[in-house]
């Protein structure tokens, strides 16, 4: 187990590296000026130009500036200052961080709960009215792009019927002082009801249609045959022997879901102008900021791979076949 | 005596009747005057600007500073002519000696921060001493180290990090003393540039303040920043201190303001729309929607020019324009200048053909050429060169590529075949960096245009195109015009004030334009902004100088 656990641990530290550098290339490679934000934008003079750049320290060759990345981020922590902000990388995560979280957990409280209502009930009664508005449904959530499906929330329930806020995020432990913006529990989640509601709806229609599938197999099985030929009750067969077995594939899947929902969140992020990850990353690419971005980059990273090493783990705990491969 | 006594009674009558009318006239212009208090609430799709006065630069940014800025002087909170006439701030008057190389101010008593620490005149020495520092990397520094403008003593020395004290800066008592390497009739337009304003030594001198929170970047305006939040929210609101006395006579109508960045386009203008923001953003698709619903500059949605210019350099060091004012003349009579401008949607400007737009001073209102694609060809009869041209584009958003594709059809029209045009698209501000590299391989660029830095044509005329400034990178001139003549006359017409300065340059922008033609000018430029219905359009006073809604004289209903 500790051979298994030292493998794992190296090879996340390897594609850390990998994924940062690419990062890193990437940028490089496009033709850009971050200095260029700092001197006004199209309107930047030469003295300034130059200035910004040793500033910057964008005139020292790539791997340079690489190493010295890596130096900051090993030996001080630090994820650097913000090439169009100058702002902390490290606060800006700081700040960015428990928005995402909030719309991805949220989120993903919102999908399992679809997801297992409609799902079951489906299984349950297939080709029934219920079955058939569930898988139309399912169609318009994989079909269609968070971004409409943001505008159209927005424009229904925010701006026609004024029942909820039409964008903005309302900080969890309240907002700043006189800032007249919405703060404390019950406004956050007042202000995160749509974006959750917009944010469940792809991975809601799959799990809907997963769990469907997974249900009805199960209800197949002989184990709930010989359990109902026992005379079980059928609320005690549903929940103790069918959806116990038909759900851990879909707890696997949530966890690897929560990974993906990340990039996800950009889309809903910018819609209803939530200042998480998302969105800081889109302001960044806008603003050729890469310090921020490869913030951004290196903090997901290094939640995904935590995540992952964790779940495999854990894989490796509950299942010995695992790590002897 | 009886007929004295009604002629008393009479008068009696009268005045008792003048002073209910004049009370009943004052109620009424109370009536008219503009609510004090509100929080406007601003939101923008635009990233979030830096705060620090030394190193805000661009346009939102500066419609900050100028609310929060005391400087030594000032332009009025007035639209149009008025407001584009200096006076004094917190300086009462200047003195000019040593053959105009030598400034000194006098500083009121009066003026305060907003954590109640005076303003002196080393609170414009820190300024200057910030702005010339080497690790800060101001934007600033390049106005006060210019050989060919301003020069103040010891700024250049002091920015490239020998020391960080300007030695040409001095104060004695309640003077500011400005010593510059050479007189220079920019000066006051450019020390008025919020870079210069009051600044407390709260702020560290080689060190940006990026947050905000309270009092830690005071203020000496009618405003001061309580918070920034970098991308999320920035906020303004009265500085205390600030009273109305000699010098502080800016009208102060709002509590305060909030800006609200990087909101969704869409979701910002529904906000707007909703009286959940007070201005907003509007979307392209929404601005004809919005001008029939509203009227234009009565309620709701207003359109002003900005102090831009929107033109195509050409490429006077490669060999296609280079020695060839017949094929340049050609193409600025070849292009299509209406559809250009419509790319970018209704009231976003005019058609235009000089470098001057009304905004710059000394601007005149000529036509210089009009679309003549018969002259057009004729001119470039024999001059097409190799036939060969290749054309640097903005390729990012729908307005630039589409504008690129009209020049290009017009290029076409004057002779160019469609297999010699190489279009090259740039994403972005990269244009700039491509277009600035000496060497490059652009003939013409499109999409590109300069905005004013300060209210003088110098900013224009010697900043694009004097030749001697002409360096590897980083330049300004794309089209390398580099021409002895027009050179000299760049020289003589920097050295001259008042208003001969302003004629002398109005009439070489003509010139220039039509003689030497190193650009197609194209376009000016439109800002469209877009209010809730809690504005009070009677507190618009669109400033000129910084091209933004002045936030003093700025009301809600």
């Amino acid at each position: 187990m500790f051979r298994y656990l030292i493998r794992r641990i190296l090879w996340a530290i390897f594609l850390f590296l990998v994924i940062t550098f690419v990062t890193f290339v990437i940028f490089f490679m496009a033709p850009n000026n971050p200095a260029r934000a700092m001197c006004g934008g199209d309107q930047a003079g030469p003295v300034c130009l130059k200035t910004a750049t040793e500033k910057l320290g964008l005139d020292k060759p790539l791997p340079v500036q690489y190493g010295l990345f890596l130096k900051r981020l090993v030996w001080e922590h630090s994820l650097g200052t913000s090439y169009a902000t100058s702002q902390s990388i490290n606060e800006t995560i700081k700040q960015a961080a428990p928005v995402t979280a909030s719309l991805v957990f949220g989120g993903a409280v919102c999908w399992m709960i679809i997801g297992l209502s409609v799902g079951i009930f489906s299984a349950l009664r297939p080709r029934s009215l219920i079955d058939r508005a569930a898988m139309v449904f399912v169609l318009i959530g994989v079909s269609a792009h968070p971004v409409w499906i943001g505008l159209i929330f927005s424009y229904v329930f925010g701006v026609r019927l004024h029942i909820t806020p039409i964008a903005n995020y309302a900080n969890f432990f309240g907002a700043p002082p006189d800032s007249g913006l919405p703060g404390g529990p019950v406004q956050w989640a007042y202000h995160m009801i749509l974006p959750w509601m917009t944010f469940a709806i792809l991975f809601a229609a799959l799990y809907v249609r997963m769990i469907r599938a997974n249900v009805m197999e199960t209800l197949n099985e002989d184990y709930v045959r010989t359990a109902r030929a026992k005379g079980a009750p059928e609320q005690r067969i549903l929940f103790s022997h069918v959806l116990r077995n038909a759900l851990l594939p879909v707890v696997t899947m949530l966890g690897m879901d929560i990974g993906v929902a990340l990039g996800g969140a950009i889309f809903t992020e910018y819609v209803y102008q939530l200042p998480g990850l998302g969105r800081t990353s889109v302001i960044a690419i806008q603003a050729e900021d890469l310090a921020t971005l490869e913030g951004v980059v290196v903090f997901a990273t290094i939640a995904i791979l935590f995540f992952n090493l964790i779940v495999d783990l854990l894989y490796a705990w509950i299942d010995p076949r695992i790590r002897l491969s | 005596m009886r007929r004295r006594l009604w002629l008393s009674v009479a008068m009696l009558v009268t005045g008792a009747s003048l002073l209910v009318a004049s009370s009943f006239a004052s109620a009424a212009g109370n009536a008219g005057a503009l609510k004090k208090g509100g929080i406007w609430k601003y939101g923008t799709t635009g990233a979030s600007v830096q705060v620090d006065p030394q190193l805000a630069y661009i346009t939102t940014a500066w419609w900050l500073e100028y609310a929060t800025a005391a400087k030594l002087y000032n332009y009025p909170d007035k639209s149009g002519p008025a407001g584009s006439k200096l006076v004094p701030e917190v300086a009462s008057h200047f003195t000019v000696t040593n053959g105009g190389k030598k400034y000194t101010f006098f500083i009121r008593k009066g003026f305060r921060f907003s954590d109640g620490s005076p303003v002196t005149a080393n609170s414009f020495k820190y300024a200057i001493n910030r702005t010339a520092n080497h690790d800060l990397a101001s934007p600033g520094a390049q106005f006060i180290t210019d050989p060919t403008g301003t020069n103040i003593v010891g700024a250049k020395a002091v920015n490239d990090g020998n020391g960080t004290n300007v030695s040409g800066v001095q104060v004695k008592g309640n003077r500011l003393v400005v010593n510059l390497t050479k007189g220079d009739g920019t000066f006051m337009a450019k020390i008025t540039m919020p870079f210069f304003q009051a600044t407390s030594t709260k702020l560290p001198l080689d060190k940006e303040v990026v947050n905000v929170n309270g009092n830690n970047m005071p203020a000496a305006g009618p405003y001061y920043m309580s918070r920034n939040d970098v991308n999320q929210l920035t906020s303004l609101r009265q500085n205390k201190y600030w009273k109305p006395g000699p010098g502080r006579t800016r009208p102060r109508n709002l509590t305060g303001i909030d800006v609200q960045w990087n909101l969704n386009e869409q979701t910002a203008f529904q906000q707007t729309k909703d009286n959940q923001l007070d201005e907003g953003p509007l979307p392209a698709a929404e601005v004809q929607g919005v001008a029939s619903q509203y009227g234009v500059n009565k309620t709701r949605f207003f359109t002003k020019p900005v102090n831009c210019t929107g033109y195509l350099p050409m490429n006077t060091a490669n060999n296609l324009f280079g020695k060839n004012l017949q094929l340049r003349q050609a193409v600025n009579y070849a292009i299509s200048r209406p559809p250009y401008v419509q790319q970018a949607g209704p009231y976003a400007g005019q058609p235009w053909t000089h470098l001057f737009n009304p905004g710059v001073p000394g601007w005149r209102n000529v036509t210089l050429y009009k679309k003549n694609l018969t002259k057009a060809k004729q001119l470039a009869s024999g001059h097409m060169k190799d036939g060969k041209i290749t054309v640097y584009y903005r390729s990012s958003g729908s307005t630039n590529p589409n504008q690129a594709q009209i020049v290009r059809q017009d290029l076409i029209n004057l002779g160019f075949s469609s297999g010699n045009i190489t279009m090259k698209g740039f994403s972005g501000g990269n244009i700039y960096d491509a277009m600035g590299k000496r060497g490059n391989d652009a003939d013409i660029g499109v999409s590109m245009g300069w905005c004013s830095d300060y209210p003088d044509p110098y900013d224009w005329i010697n900043i694009l195109l004097y030749g001697p400034s002409i360096q590897d990178e980083n330049n300004v001139n794309y089209s390398y015009f580099n021409n002895p003549r027009w050179n000299k006359r760049m020289e003589n017409a920097a050295k001259l004030v008042g208003p001969k300065r302003l004629k002398v340059y109005g009439q070489m922008d003509i010139d220039i334009m039509k003689k030497a033609a190193p650009m197609a000018i194209e376009r000016t430029y439109n800002n469209r902004y877009f209010f809730s219905d809690r504005v009070n359009p009677k507190g618009l006073v669109y400033q000129g100088i910084y091209q933004d809604w002045s936030i003093p004289a700025m009301a809600l209903k």
